[in-house]
C-alpha cells in the first residue's frame, strides 16, 4: 500500500515556498535558515544538516532506527535539489538520522562528482547523477551494484514492503538505463534506483492551434490535430507550423514559431532526434536498445552517415528566422523556457515539463495554463538512411524514434559506510507518496517514471487541463524512445555533438563536414580510452536486462 | 667553516627554496609526469606510462590547432587594441589641461578592478542579441536595426571577447603608461618646444623613446596574461560558438576538468608553456640591448 501526502494546504514546490511552510509554523526557522544556507552554498563546499526539519505528515510504518548515521547525499542544488529538504528530512525525521547535502550545479554534477572520488576525498554516501554520466563513475570502481538490494523484497514491493516499486517502472528505465557494466566482472548491474522519468517530446499552444486552425488548413491544406500526441507527425509538418507561427502577431506582442536548444545543456538530443528519425541501422528494437551510436563490432561512429548529414541540415534550416526567434543559433535551455513562459514561442521540444511550467503561476504568463497547451510525440519519418545498404528507403509507415533524454538516479557511493541507511532513504526518496508530491509540488524538474503514476487521482487531477496530449505524449515516447549514449567518455562524446553543431549553426562547417568532425573526434576519444574496452561497453549497453 | 657543514647560506635560503619548490617547481614536475601517463579516474591509482604519447595525440588533432589559431588571433588583436588605446589614454592623461584629469584617471582605472569572470557575464548581458545594450546602441547611432548575434556566431565572438579584454585591461596599461610619460624629464620637451616641433614629433622623438622599455615589457605581461585567457572566455561563450573561441589554454582546461583526460590536458599546458617561453626569450633576444642597455 502507498503512503500518500494529502496535506494539501502546504504546497512546497520550491525552496521559496519553504518560507510559506515557516510562516505556517510548519518547519522550524532554523531548520528553514539551514535549507536556505545549504542551497545558496557553491559546489563542493556547500553542505548543509538538515536533520531538525519538522516532519510534515504521519510516516510510513516500520521505519528503520538510524539513530547514529550520518548520510552525505551529492545532488543538484537550487529548485531542483528542494526534495532534501522536504521528503528527504522526512526520512531523516522518522529513522533519527542525519543528512548532510551537498549541492552542486546541475550541468556539473559529473565533473564534480568524479573529481571527489578521483581525487579521493569522497564522502558522499549517495549521489544523484543523470543516466547517461554514470559509466565513468561504474568504471572507476565508484559506485556499487544494487542487485542485492533490490532483490531483497519482491520487485513489485511498496517501501512499506521493504521494496523499490522496480515492476512498475517503465521498461526502458528499468531495464536498460538504470544498468552498466562492472568493470571487474564485465556483467550487467543495476546501478541506479530511478528518481526521474526523463524523455523528450513536444509542447505547443493549444489555443492558439484551436484559434488559428482554419486559417492553417487553408494554407497548408492539412488540419492542425488538437489533443493528438501523434500529430504532427513529420518534420515537414512540423515545420509548417512553426512557420506559420513564427513571427506572427498574437495579443499584442511577437511570438515564434519554435526553437531549439542550441547551446550548452540538452543541445546534443536536438541532433539526436533527427538523426534517428533518419537512421535505420537494424531492426527497430535494436535502435531502441541505444544501438545507434557506433558500429558495435568495429566501434566506427555512425553519426556522419546521410541521416547524421540530413539531421544537421535540418536543424540548421530549421535555426533559420523563418521557424525561429532571431539568433536562434545560440539560444539556450533557460532561453527555451523563458520565450515559452513568457507566452511567446507557439511550440518546441524538450522534456515534458514545459507544459508543467504553464500551470506554475509564478513563472507563467500563458494565460489559462495547461490548459492552453499540449504535448506530442517526436516527429518521424518514412524516409530513413539504411546502413545496411547505405541507401535511403521508404518504410511502410511513418516511423517515430524519439529520445529517452538524460533522466536521474540514485547511486549507492562506494565510500559509503553506512550503505544499508543510504539505499533506505533513495527507497523513501523513490516511491510512494514522495513521488506524488515531488511530481506536483516541484514544478518543471522531475518526470513521472511508474506506470502506477499515470493512474493516480491526484496526479492525473493536476495534468487533467493537459490531457490527453500530455500523459499520451509521455507514455508513448517512453516506449518508442532510444536511451543515450552509456560508456565512459559520453560526456566528451555528446560535448562534441555541441561544438561541432554550433560551428554548423553559426555557418562555419557545412552539415557534412560539421558530422565528418564529429565522428572523427568520436574515433579519437575512442582510440584514447581503448577501443576494446569501449566495445564491450557499447555491446551490454546496448541491451535490456531483467534482474532475477 | 668545518668539513662537510651545510654552508650558513644554504640555511638561510632553504625556507625561501623549499616554498618555490612547494609551489612553483613541484606542480610543473607534476604536469610533466601527468603528461607522459595516461592518468584518468580509471587509471588514478596506476597510470600508464605513454611516453610523448599525449603530445603526439596534441599535434593529431584539429582542436589543438583550432585553440592556437585563436590564441593567435586573440593575442594579436588584443595587444594591438590595448596598446594603441592605453598609450593614446595615458598621452591624453598626461596633458594638465584636461579637465577632471584626476577623477578620470580613477575612473579610467576602475575596470582592472572587476573580477573577470563577472566582467564575463556583465558582458555576456552587454552583448545579448535579445535587447541588448550594444545592439540597442548601435542601432542607435547607426539608425538602422542592428541585430547581431555577438556569442552565436564565429566573429562577433571573437570581437565580443577582444573588447570585453580590452575594456577590462586597457586601464592597467594606461595607468602604468601614464606613471611612465608623467616620469620624464621637461626640458627636452621645453627644447622641442624651442624647436617648433608638432605634437607627433614630440611623440615620435621624445615621449615614446623614453617609455618603450616599458612599453614593450608591458605588452609581453600582457601577452602572457591573453595567452592563459580563461575566465573572461568562460563566461561570455564557453569557447563557443563550436570552438570559435576556444583558446589553447581554455581547451587544456577542458579535456583536463571536464573530461578528466588530465594527462593530455597537461601535454596541451606544456606545449603553451614552451611556445610562451621560447616567444619571451626571442624576443628579450632580440630587444634586450636596445630595451634594457645591457
Amino acid at each position: 500500500m502507498k503512503t500518500r501526502l494529502t496535506d494539501k494546504s502546504f504546497p512546497i514546490s520550491t525552496l521559496n515556498d519553504l518560507s510559506k511552510g515557516v510562516a505556517a509554523g510548519k518547519l522550524t526557522r532554523r531548520g528553514m535558515l539551514k535549507g536556505l544556507v545549504a542551497a545558496g552554498m557553491s559546489a563542493a563546499t556547500a553542505a548543509a544538516v538538515v536533520k531538525g526539519l519538522k516532519p510534515r505528515k504521519a510516516r510510513a510504518a516500520n521505519m528503520p532506527s538510524y539513530e547514529d548515521v550520518t548520510l552525505t547525499l551529492a545532488q543538484p542544488g537550487g529548485k531542483f535539489g528542494a526534495f532534501a529538504y522536504i521528503e528527504a528530512a522526512d526520512w531523516a525525521e522518522a529513522t533519527g538520522a542525519e543528512l548532510r547535502v551537498v549541492e552542486l550545479p546541475g550541468g556539473e554534477m559529473y565533473e564534480k562528482v568524479l573529481a571527489e572520488f578521483a581525487t579521493g576525498g569522497s564522502s558522499f554516501d549517495m549521489m544523484l547523477m543523470p543516466f547517461n554520466q554514470s559509466a565513468d563513475l561504474v568504471a572507476g570502481g565508484f559506485a556499487v551494484s544494487l542487485d542485492d538490494y533490490i532483490k531483497q523484497a519482491p520487485l513489485s514491493a511498496s517501501y512499506d514492503e521493504g521494496g523499490v516499486e522496480y515492476d512498475s517502472v517503465f521498461p526502458v528505465l528499468r531495464d536498460q538505463v538504470i544498468w552498466s557494466i562492472d568493470p571487474r566482472t564485465e556483467e550487467p548491474h543495476v546501478y541506479h534506483i530511478n528518481f526521474d522519468g526523463d524523455n523528450h517530446q513536444g509542447f505547443y499552444r493549444k489555443d492558439w492551434w484551436i484559434k488559428y486552425g482554419d486559417e492553417f488548413a487553408q494554407k497548408y491544406g492539412y488540419a492542425l490535430e488538437v489533443d493528438n500526441a501523434w500529430f504532427p507527425d513529420t518534420w515537414p509538418k512540423y515545420y509548417d507550423i512553426a512557420e506559420f507561427f513564427n513571427n506572427r502577431e498574437i495579443d499584442g506582442q511577437t511570438v515564434f514559431g519554435h526553437h531549439d536548444i542550441n547551446a550548452t545543456v540538452a543541445s546534443p538530443w536536438h541532433f539526436l532526434w533527427r538523426y534517428t528519425t533518419y537512421l535505420k541501422h537494424g531492426t527497430d528494437e535494436q535502435m531502441r536498445a541505444g544501438d545507434v551510436y557506433f558500429d558495435r563490432e568495429t566501434m566506427e561512429p555512425l553519426i556522419n552517415n546521410e541521416a547524421g548529414v540530413r539531421a544537421m541540415e535540418d536543424l540548421i534550416m530549421s535555426s533559420s528566422e523563418k521557424y525561429s526567434p532571431p539568433n536562434a543559433q545560440s539560444l539556450n535551455w533557460g532561453d527555451l523556457q523563458e520565450y515559452w513562459q513568457s507566452g511567446r514561442l507557439s511550440m518546441g521540444m524538450t522534456w515534458p515539463a514545459m507544459q508543467k511550467i504553464a500551470a506554475d503561476p509564478g513563472r507563467s504568463k500563458i494565460p489559462g495554463g495547461m490548459k492552453s497547451t499540449g504535448g506530442f510525440i517526436i516527429p518521424g519519418s518514412d524516409e530513413v538512411f539504411d546502413t545496411a545498404s547505405g541507401s535511403w528507403v521508404t518504410l511502410p509507415e511513418i516511423r517515430r524514434m524519439p529520445t529517452a533524454s538524460w533522466g536521474w538516479g540514485w547511486m549507492l557511493a562506494s565510500t559509503s559506510e553506512n550503505p544499508d541507511a543510504a539505499y533506505d532513504l533513495m527507497r523513501w526518496l523513490c516511491t510512494g507518496a514522495r513521488r506524488i508530491s515531488i511530481e506536483l509540488r516541484q514544478y518543471a524538474e522531475f518526470e513521472i517514471y511508474h506506470d502506477w503514476e499515470f493512474d493516480d487521482p491526484e496526479i492525473a487531477a493536476f495534468y487533467a487541463d493537459a490531457n490527453p496530449s500530455y500523459f499520451e505524449a509521455q507514455k508513448q515516447s517512453m516506449l518508442l524512445s532510444v536511451p543515450d549514449l552509456r560508456i565512459p567518455g559520453q560526456k566528451q562524446l555528446y560535448d562534441s555533438i555541441v561544438n561541432h553543431k554550433g560551428a554548423a549553426l553559426e555557418g562555419s562547417k557545412t552539415a557534412k563536414e560539421a558530422v565528418d568532425a564529429m565522428a572523427e573526434e568520436w574515433a579519437r576519444v575512442i582510440d584514447q580510452r581503448g577501443k576494446d574496452v569501449l566495445k564491450m561497453w557499447y555491446q551490454k549497453t546496448t541491451q535490456r536486462y531483467t534482474l532475477s | 667553516m668545518r668539513r662537510g657543514a651545510v654552508p650558513e647560506w644554504v640555511l638561510y635560503l632553504a625556507p625561501a627554496m623549499i616554498l618555490i619548490l612547494a609551489i612553483s617547481i613541484f606542480p610543473l614536475g607534476y604536469a610533466v609526469w601527468l603528461a607522459v601517463h595516461n592518468w584518468s579516474p580509471l587509471t588514478a591509482a596506476n597510470p600508464p606510462f605513454v611516453g610523448a604519447g599525449n603530445f603526439e595525440s596534441a599535434f593529431n588533432d584539429p582542436r589543438f590547432f583550432n585553440g592556437i589559431r585563436v590564441t593567435v588571433i586573440l593575442l594579436a588583436g588584443g595587444l594591438f587594441l590595448q596598446g594603441t588605446i592605453a598609450l593614446g589614454l595615458a598621452l591624453l592623461l598626461a596633458r594638465k589641461d584636461i579637465i577632471g584629469r584626476r577623477a578620470l584617471m580613477v575612473i579610467a582605472f576602475l575596470p582592472a578592478f572587476i573580477n573577470p569572470i563577472a566582467t564575463g557575464y556583465i558582458f555576456r548581458l552587454l552583448f545579448s542579441p535579445q535587447g541588448g545594450p550594444i545592439n540597442a546602441f548601435l542601432s542607435a547611432i547607426t539608425q538602422q536595426d542592428i541585430n547581431i548575434d555577438w556569442v552565436g556566431k564565429s566573429g562577433p565572438a571573437l570581437i565580443a571577447v577582444l573588447v570585453t579584454d580590452t575594456w577590462q585591461w586597457t586601464p592597467f596599461l594606461t595607468v602604468v603608461f601614464l606613471a611612465g610619460i608623467i616620469s620624464i624629464r621637461s626640458e627636452p620637451y621645453e627644447a622641442a618646444l624651442l624647436d617648433r616641433a608638432n605634437p607627433w614629433q614630440v611623440f615620435r622623438a621624445i615621449t615614446f623613446p623614453a617609455i618603450v622599455s616599458l612599453f614593450v615589457i608591458m605588452l609581453v605581461i600582457r601577452g602572457i596574461e591573453i595567452v592563459k585567457l580563461f575566465d573572461i572566455i568562460f563566461a561570455l561563450t564557453s569557447g563557443g560558438p563550436g570552438n570559435a573561441t576556444e583558446t589553447l589554454s581554455f581547451y587544456a582546461y577542458q579535456v583536463g576538468f571536464k573530461t578528466f583526460q588530465l594527462s593530455y590536458g597537461a601535454a596541451i599546458a606544456w606545449v603553451l608553456l614552451i611556445a610562451v617561453v621560447i616567444a619571451a626569450m626571442v624576443l628579450f633576444k632580440s630587444f634586450g640591448k636596445k630595451l634594457f642597455n645591457v
